[in-house]
């Protein structure tokens, strides 16, 4: 049953390998599609001389104003400035050389971009500092210098002289006269510079550099872009409006974008950013009925683990692998798989690369669903073939149940059959079952009817011959025989005797139990009968006396048949005065309990050997040791057979203590 | 000597046990004519009946062909003493032989001595019958009860009561004496029979039904349990 599922994803799967293939097609012809118009736009566009140029210096886009305080790190503006640091290299300004030397201090950069402004953050590490005294102008103190130059080619030079840990003014060197607007913060923190300045990114759209002059033991220290007068280099910058162009090919899961030949990010396009604003509602119903099982299940079955892991390849401003680029390929990134498509544009002889990267939840969302429905469907089909097969074996269940309610209630606690149950007619194996029951059971009764006649045809059968012999005898014994014969007569006429009672005792139950159907009811008061029956016992059995004990003020009115129960009273006496020593008296003792009374007949004689108890109850068993006339234990049996016609429940027990035994016969009120 | 003229049918298909019946019973001076199938049997009775029939019930491939025999008797005579002689032991034969009107119903395990008991009880009970002992005995009343001993006759609330001669003399000694309990021994005494236990009983249930058959609220006759029974009078 479990192969459905399985063969049903695999179907899904071979239907999602398919779309996958067909979807990255597609993707190629968007993309390449895509390719040209933004080829064409950016080669029309007021922008098409943005910087193409080889990057030195890379700034990404910030979306926000920033702050300058001159603080970095947590909860700062450059928090989310994942780009790494610039160095700034040391030369030895004083000996000209252009060499780089080594120095203790180090100094660092970072650059963030948006449309107005470009924001610089300068770290060094530690130093003394030594600020610009205007009262002592030309002593040695720390100074900064940048160098821009925009897309017209306007260069720009800024001095800031910090006169302390604080706010700074900015310079511009480079007009006749001197201006100086607020740069930003330079702070001198745990031991280093921090110093956090911006300025117009239309005059530092092309290139950008630094001389940061240290003072270190009374040298100067240069820390600069580059060994020369001129030490800009060219800056790349992710732009806004670059952006926007790749905003008009948004997709679902499909994130752009745009670098130039060096790899640089310029441009992007994030599948995050726009999968909740761009697409707002429909997204969310394509997306909200997907459970979260269908979706475990589709990230079971689909996210391959052969694929190599997707890495955000643009934290660093910087594509990180290179040869990504050079054919389409599948990556995965948990839970989803990713698609990775590449094209080359060329804007104003420039090399860019148009980077797709499509997210395969989104694309395949259409095989997802078709899962989603699949699924249902196994569920709904496994649903019915579970229930159908619990409903199966729930009847099954309920057949041999009532099977054996009905071969327990066709069987009394004796064993005998009491009636044979019907047969299933049904043509299935527990049908056969039943009837192979049924005949074990026909044949069962038969078989222990046979045995239960067997005893009485036996004796019917020996009886014959055995008149024979008896009659023989008897009149060769009204014959005058000599002494000699008599005494062989006489034994032969006491084995014969013997024999004759043995065959009477043999048909006796079988008798009784062909006189119960005619048995007379009678709703006698059975404590009244007790007491003639307790009177006529004591001229019976004068040897033995006899207590009957019973509560006067109750009825004892019962419904039975009454030559029966004197027949069962009289074999459960002489059973009792066999045994009952003669100085100690047979009590009975009769109680009412609810519905049924109670008679309890117990002597002082030996106890019966504990094992078999409840036997003594059976045809043929008598634990009598061996006496002179037959004994063949049917007495207690005749009892139990009248206590089972009258519903009722004979038991017999020891008494505690090392002798006395009593029988307890239990008898319906109402019977019949 | 009356035995001499007495003659006594034995119907039995086993040869061996009926002439030794037969034997025994010429020994001690009745007139004994064998007769091993119903066919013989009923030939003979219908040119003269016996003073006494013995009749076995299966005869020679004739389940009941006893049972069948005992009929046409008691067609042929009401009065004639039929007894059952067989291996067969069930009550349901012995109330069958009993309801065909057998007055005695024996089985194969008892001895030739009680054979001859009963045989004899019997014939000294016809005896008695055709020589009432005294006037004042002849007819006797209890309440609804009136037997006439010299007719064999008795009758309930003045309507004839049918009882075979066992159950004749068993009511007889029970009214006789009423509420005195008469034990089973002293009612066979009485019946000049010799029965086991459950025969007396036997025939008390069939006389209770007789008087029940007109009087259904008939119930003079009271069992004391464990001693036998008496006769009440309401």
């Amino acid at each position: 049953m479990l192969l459905l599922p399985w063969a049903g994803c695999q179907s899904v799967s071979i239907l999602e390998t398919s779309l996958r293939q067909s979807h990255s097609q597609l993707l190629d012809v968007q993309m390449t599609a895509a390719a040209h118009q933004i080829e064409r736009k950016l080669n029309k566009s007021q922008y098409a001389d943005f910087n193409t140029r080889q990057g030195n210096y890379y700034a990404p886009l910030t979306d926000s104003k920033m702050l300058l305080d001159g603080f970095d790190g947590e909860e700062s503006d450059w928090e989310n400035i994942t780009t790494p640091w610039f160095q700034l290299n040391t030369y030895d300004y004083v000996a000209g050389q252009s060499a780089e030397t080594t120095s203790p201090t180090t100094a660092k950069f970072k650059l963030a971009a948006n449309d107005k402004l470009l924001y610089i953050f300068i770290q060094t590490s530690a130093l003394t500092p030594h600020y610009f005294n205007p009262m002592q102008p030309q002593r040695i103190a720390d100074q900064l210098n940048i160098r821009s130059v925009n897309n017209t080619g306007l260069i720009s030079r800024w001095q800031i002289n910090p006169q302390g840990s604080g706010r700074v003014e900015m310079h511009n060197m480079s007009q006749t006269i001197k201006t100086s607007r607020d740069a930003g913060t330079w702070l001198w923190r745990d031991g280093h510079y921090n110093i956090e300045i911006a300025i117009p990114i239309n005059l530092a759209s092309n290139a950008i550099g630094f001389d940061l002059v240290l003072n270190d033991q009374q040298t100067n220290q240069h820390f600069k872009s580059k060994p020369s007068t001129t030490y800009e280099r060219s800056l790349v910058r992710e732009e806004a409006n670059l952006n926007q162009q790749l905003a008009d090919y948004t997709q679902p899961g499909l994130s752009l974008y745009l670098l130039n030949s060096q790899y640089w990010l310029v441009g992007q396009l994030s599948a995050d950013d726009i999968t909740d604003d761009n697409l707002g509602s429909d997204a969310d119903n394509l997306l909200e009925p997907q459970s979260w099982l269908t979706d475990t299940i589709y990230n079971k079955l689909f996210t391959s683990d052969s694929l190599p892991y997707w890495l955000e390849p643009t934290r660093l401003g910087r594509w990180l692998l290179p040869q990504q680029l050079e054919q389409t390929t599948w990556y995965q990134d948990s839970p989803i798989n990713k698609q990775l498509h590449s094209k080359v544009i060329i804007v104003n002889g420039q090399q860019f690369y148009f980077v797709a990267v499509q997210d395969s939840r989104q694309s395949l969302l259409s095989a997802s669903e078709a899962l989603n429905q699949l699924l249902i469907l196994l569920f709904t089909i496994i649903a019915i073939i579970v229930t159908g097969l619990f409903a199966f074996a729930s009847s099954l269940s309920w057949r041999i149940v009532k099977m054996k309610q009905s071969y327990r209630a066709a069987i009394d606690s004796d064993g005998k059959i009491i009636a044979v149950p019907e047969a299933s007619k049904l043509p299935d194996e527990l049908g056969d079952l039943s009837r192979v029951m049924q005949q074990l059971t026909i044949n069962q009764d038969k078989y222990t009817n046979y045995l239960a006649s067997l005893a009485d045809k036996l004796s019917h059968e020996l009886k014959t011959p055995v008149a024979v012999i008896r009659t023989s005898l008897e009149n060769m014994e009204l014959s005058n025989l000599d002494s000699e014969a008599t005494k062989y007569l006489t034994r032969a006429m006491q084995g014969t005797n013997r024999l004759s009672q043995t065959l009477n005792a043999l048909s006796e139950a079988n008798k009784l139990e062909q006189s119960l159907e005619y048995a007379q009811w009678q709703v006698v008061p059975f404590d009244d009968m007790l007491e003639e029956l307790t009177d006529a016992y004591r001229q019976i059995y004068n040897s033995h006396q006899f207590q009957l004990k019973y509560d006067n003020s109750l009825d004892y009115t019962i419904n039975l048949a009454p030559e029966l129960i004197v027949q069962l009273l009289d074999k459960l006496i002489s059973n009792a005065v066999d045994f009952a020593p003669v100085n100690e008296a047979i009590k009975f003792t009769l109680t009412k309990k609810d519905k049924q009374l109670q008679l309890t007949i117990e002597n002082q004689g030996p106890h019966f050997s504990s094992d078999n108890v409840m036997q003594l109850f059976d045809s043929m068993v008598s634990i009598r040791q061996q006496s002179d006339t037959p004994h063949l234990g049917l007495g207690l049996h005749i009892v139990k057979l009248i206590s089972d016609f009258h519903r009722g429940y004979i038991n017999a027990r020891n008494l505690p203590g090392d002798k006395g035994v009593i029988f307890e016969l239990l008898l319906p009120i109402e019977n019949k | 000597m009356i035995k001499q003229q007495l003659h006594i049918a034995l119907v039995e298909d086993e040869i061996n046990i009926a002439e030794n019946y037969r034997d025994a019973l010429q020994r001690i001076g009745y007139r004994v004519s064998l007769f091993h199938n119903r066919q013989d049997a009923l030939a003979a009775f219908t040119l003269a009946l016996p003073d006494m029939a013995i009749l076995d019930v299966g005869l020679q491939g004739e389940y009941e062909g006893g049972f069948d025999l005992c009929r046409t008797l008691r067609q042929l005579s009401e009065t004639l003493p039929i007894i059952f002689l067989t291996a067969r032991n069930s009550e349901l034969d012995e109330i069958s032989a009993l309801r065909l009107g057998a007055d005695d119903y024996l089985t194969k395990d008892v001895s030739i001595h009680q054979i001859l008991a009963r045989v004899s009880a019997l014939f000294r009970r016809i005896q008695a019958l055709k020589k009432p002992q005294s006037a004042d005995e002849q007819v006797l009343t209890r309440g609804a009860l009136r037997i006439n001993i010299e007719r064999i006759e008795t009758y309930w609330q003045d309507q004839p009561v049918t009882l075979t001669l066992t159950e004749f003399w068993i009511i007889h000694t029970l009214a006789k004496h009423p509420g005195q309990v008469k034990n089973r021994d002293q009612l066979m005494d009485a019946a000049h029979v010799v029965l086991d236990n459950n025969t007396i009983t036997t025939h008390i249930k069939r006389i209770r039904k007789k008087f029940n058959h007109i009087d259904a609220e008939f119930n003079a006759i009271k069992t004391a349990y464990g001693m036998g029974y008496r006769w009440v009078i309401e």
